[in-house]
Formats: structure tokens, sequence, C-alpha cells
């Protein structure tokens, strides 16, 4: 049964349709790899074994039937933990909500299993989705397949670990600066941020609301594609969803136009091999017919200051919730309100997470709120705007997804060096943008690289279309 | 080069009282540092055009609509499980005395 998890999505969706194996056979597959692989990964943080096997063994009695509830039906799949499941802990891999049982389920995860999709379990990350590493977890760090030495990034931390352990097909992440696209490209596996609206966010715990996307973490583009298909569409519970358009842009008679970001490409941050992989990737296009053209953005670093700036405010506010008393774990050690609502939220919640607070309330004081906040807001608008007008001429910006290889575990980094890591990703969470990350190209010590694409609001298409042509090319 | 040190301590344990979170002493150390380079990162956004973003601040105003009652906000209501006198019901809150 080892061949069956090494087969990708498509190939798996072929698979039961035929008949070959059934979906009961798919999701033990999975759990015997998950148990085997898993004590040294340490992508997940729950296993529910039994009632996926109950959800499998009901989508095999609908295919005898002939019957099937979708695409996905049959197929395990894992979410991170900050997606809220029904009767399933939810804990942010937070000591916050260690016991938090939601009373509902995430559209997004709805959506999934009323398509038949078979939920697997829950996965790791960096606490409240704050980090790029995958070390801010009260779980312990994901470990990175390709070397276990290295971080996975963040902070879908486990759901990159999973798909690139081959422990599940697809997983859903959330990305909020990079969070999916980041650790998909330090593990050597597809990231995919839809545009903001796209997906429903109902039922995704909070960090940044307006930046906050659901993610997906697979093998190959047109895996994700299918996924996305079942996840896509407007949600009365969400009032930020669109009405995602059916018609796909045509593609097959002309050329694409590609953009490279002169900032990124050049930024002393990044490293020569990332570099040269992604000068690789952009002549594999010029080989194809792509037209390529260098461009400028608003810099980077900019950009970069503007996310930490509009990130920390927003989870400032999002997370004042957790008390103890409105949310959240509650301290036995208060002699009052003021300081039960203090000591749960020493208690309660990590370093990184308490930093970024601590940074969002700084922002948010008289003198400091007209120079960071207004002046992000702005930046902001900037981008959108000078995005809007690229795209008006291109199909696809191309730039690498991060400056670097995945870096050593429990490597000291300085708060600069930490947020370097969102360097190339920001702009697409900044402008609402969809963009993904293509496993490409490795270093001389074996660790995965990723190459960027963003494309304009609603052309997931066009970036479906040019992964395709990149992941033939690559293979 | 010595970082210009924007924050102190004393700011930290302010922060961390508007921010509801008890601090140990290492932790005001270790933040004081930390948010000082944090700011250092966004002192970037201090090169934006003065004159560009006030204009921006200014037309984001002139978007708002006007700060009036208008006889659909008060829709909210009838989702509400406890109303009183027109006001929604809620649990009272704990506040600083």
């Amino acid at each position: 049964m080892k061949s069956i998890i090494k087969a990708d999505l498509q190939t798996q969706i072929q698979a039961l349709k035929k008949k070959e194996y059934s979906s009961v056979e798919l999701t033990k597959a999975y759990l015997a790899r998950i148990e085997e692989i898993d004590p040294q990964v340490n992508a997940f943080v729950l296993l529910n074994t039994e009632a996926a096997l109950q959800a499998a063994a009901a989508s095999d009695a609908r295919r005898q039937k002939g019957e099937t509830l979708g695409t996905l039906d049959g197929i395990p799949f894992a979410a991170k933990d900050n997606f809220c499941t029904k009767g399933l802990r939810t804990t942010c891999a937070s000591k916050m909500l260690e016991n938090y049982v939601p009373p509902y389920d995430a559209t997004a995860m709805l959506r999934l299993q009323n398509a038949g999709a078979v939920l697997l379990g829950k996965l790791n990350m960096d606490e409240f989705a704050m980090g790029s590493t995958g070390e801010q977890s009260i779980f312990g760090a994901s470990k990175n397949p390709s070397d276990p030495d290295r971080v996975t990034g963040g902070s879908s931390s486990g759901s990159a670990a999973a798909v690139a352990a081959r422990e599940i097909p697809f997983a859903l992440g959330s990305d909020t600066g990079g969070s999916v696209r980041q650790p998909a490209a330090f593990c050597g596996v597809l990231g995919f941020k839809p545009t903001y609206g796209a997906v429903s966010r109902y039922g995704l715990i909070e960090f940044a609301s307006s930046l906050d996307c659901v993610g997906i973490l697979a093998q190959n583009a047109a895996d994700c594609k299918t996924v996305f298909a079942a996840i896509a569409g407007k949600d009365e519970k969400d009032p930020t969803t669109i009405v995602y358009p059916t018609e796909a842009p045509a593609l097959q008679d002309r050329p694409l136009r590609i953009a490279v970001v002169k900032e990124l490409l050049e930024n002393p941050a990044i490293d020569r091999d990332v570099s040269k992989a992604t000068q690789h990737a952009i002549k594999l296009f010029e080989k194809s017919g792509a037209i390529i053209d260098w461009i400028s953005l608003p810099s980077p670093q900019t950009a970069l200051a503007a996310y930490c700036v509009l990130s920390a405010t927003e989870a400032s506010s999002n997370l004042a919730r957790y008390d103890g008393i409105r949310y959240g774990r509650k301290s036995q050690d208060a002699k009052d309100p003021v300081s039960l609502y203090a000591n749960s939220r020493a208690e309660g919640l990590g370093e990184e997470v308490k930093r970024r607070l601590l940074f969002g309330s700084c922002i948010l004081t008289k003198g400091r709120r007209e120079i960071y906040l207004n002046r992000a807001e702005y930046a902001r608008q900037e981008i959108k705007q000078r995005l809007e007008e690229v795209f008006s001429h291109y199909d696809l910006i191309l730039n690498p997804t991060t400056p670097t290889a995945a870096f050593l575990q429990g490597e000291s980094l300085s708060q600069a060096q930490k947020r370097e890591a969102d360097l190339c990703t920001v702009y697409a969470n900044l402008a609402g943008l969809p963009a993904l990350s293509i496993p490409f190209g490795k270093s001389a010590e074996g660790l995965p690289f990723g190459v960027h694409l963003m494309a304009a609001s609603c052309k997931e298409e066009l970036l479906w279309y040019a992964a395709r042509r990149l992941e033939a090319v690559r293979e | 080069m010595k970082q210009k040190q924007l924050l102190t301590k004393e700011d930290i344990a302010d922060l961390a009282e508007i921010s509801r979170i008890a601090l140990r002493e290492d932790e005001k150390s270790l933040f004081c540092h930390d948010l000082n380079e944090l700011l250092e990162l966004v002192s970037v956004l201090e090169a934006l055009p003065q004159d560009a973003m006030q204009r921006y601040t200014l037309q984001r105003l002139c978007d708002m609509r006007a700060d009036a009652v208008r006889p659909e906000a008060w829709e909210p209501l009838s989702y509400a499980e406890n109303i009183e006198e027109g006001y929604f019901s809620v649990p009272s809150v704990m506040e600083r005395g």
C-alpha cells in the first residue's frame, strides 16, 4: 500500500473512481504512514482516526451504489489547528486554547467534508499563526522532512511538513503574510494563497483580518486547483467573501507576459542559490515563449514594514478576547479582575504572541499611530495601485518565495532577520491578490526553494496554467 | 552601531498594562530590546512623502459616510437575544476600578 500514498491527488481520485482501492484502504495507508513517520516529523497534533475510518467507509458505501458527493469523495486530508472543527479540539498551538472544543465547523472544513473528503486530523503550527519557523508551538516544532535539523517554516508548519512527508495528499493552512507559501517553499511542496475573499474564513481563528486567507498545500498545481474548486465561493457567514467568477481567461492564443521584480531579485537579502534558481525558472519560461520584463515595485522593506504594523495592530485587537473570561484558559492565580486578565494572558500566551501584541499596542498609542499606522495604510494603498497598474500589462509577477532556504532549528535571529522570511510574499497579502509557491531548485545542501507567482485578483487560472508549465519542464 | 533607544523598560510596563499581559522583569528587558528593533525595522515608513500621505488620509475621511443614525442601523437588534429599552442587553464586563 506504500505506493498509493506516493501518488498525487489526481491519481488517487482516478483510482477511487476505478475502484482500484477503497477509501478505507487509502485512509488506512495514510494512518500507517503517520504512525511510521510522524514521531520524527511532529506534523500532527491530533488524530481523528475513528471518525476518519467511518467517513471513509461511508464514502465507499456511496461508491458501491454509484453515488459520490464530489471529486474529493473518499480522499483524506488534514487542517492546520486554527480551523474550528466541531467536537474536535482546536488549540491554535497555544496554551490559551489547549482545551477548546469548537461547537461548529469552519466553512472550508464543512465544504470539504460535504464533498466527501475525510478529515484525518489537525496539524501543528506557530501559535496563533504568528511565526515563520514553526518553533512557536506548545506541541514543539515540526521537523523539515528534507532535513530534520532545519525548520519547516511557518506558520503552517505541520501542513507543509505533512504534505512533504506524504502523510496526507493535501492540507489546509492559513496565510497572513506568507504562512502557507513560505513553509511550502522550505519543505518542497506547492503552497497557494487565493484572492482575498475567494475562500470563506468563517471558523478560521483570526490573526489579522484584513490580511488572513485560507490556503492550500499540495503536491502540485492540479491538486491545488481541485481543492480550491471545492472550497471557494460566497459564504453568508463571512461578509468578506466574493462570488468567484466562473469564466476562465483564454490563454492558449498568446504567450504569457511575466514581470520580474527588480527590487526583490536584486535585494541583498536574497541568497545567491535562491537567485540562481529563480533566474533558471525565468529562462525556462522565456524558452517556452513567455515575454519577460523587469519591473519596479514600492520597496520590499516598505511593504514588509507596512505588513508588520498592520498585522500587529489587528492582532492586538483580535486577540484581546483571550482574557480568561470571554475566551481562553483562566488563571488560578488572581486576586481581582485586572490581575485575572493579565495573569491569564501571561500564562496562556507564548513569547512571540506577546511580542506582537505589545508591538501592536505600541503602534496604537497616540503619536505612533499617526507616524506608523496611517503611513502603513498609505503604503498598502500605493502597493495595491502599483500592482493594478502592473497587471494591466502583465499576466504574472515572478520572484523567489523566500530569501533563503530553511534555516537551522533554534538559530538565533534578530527581529529583522525573522521578518525577512516574508519579504517576497507580503505584497500578495497587502493587495489581496492570489499567489503560489512552486518547488523549484535546491541548495548545495539539498534544501528546496520555491518560485513565487502572483496574479491579478481572481486570476487563479493563470497561476495553475503557469505552474503546470513550470512543473512540466522541471520534471 | 549602537541602536537608538526609543522605548524604555517603563514604556514596556505601560504597554503591558494596556495589553493586559503580566510581564516578568526579564520579559520586560527582552521585549524592550525586541520592540526597539521592530520600531527600527518599520522606521522606513517615516520616509514616505508626508503631503501625499495627508492627502490620502483626508480622502479616506471624505470616503466615509456621515456619522449619523440611519433607520437600517437598528436592524441588528432583530438578531439580539435580549433587548432592553431598544438596546442590546449583554453580560456586564469587569473594568479597572
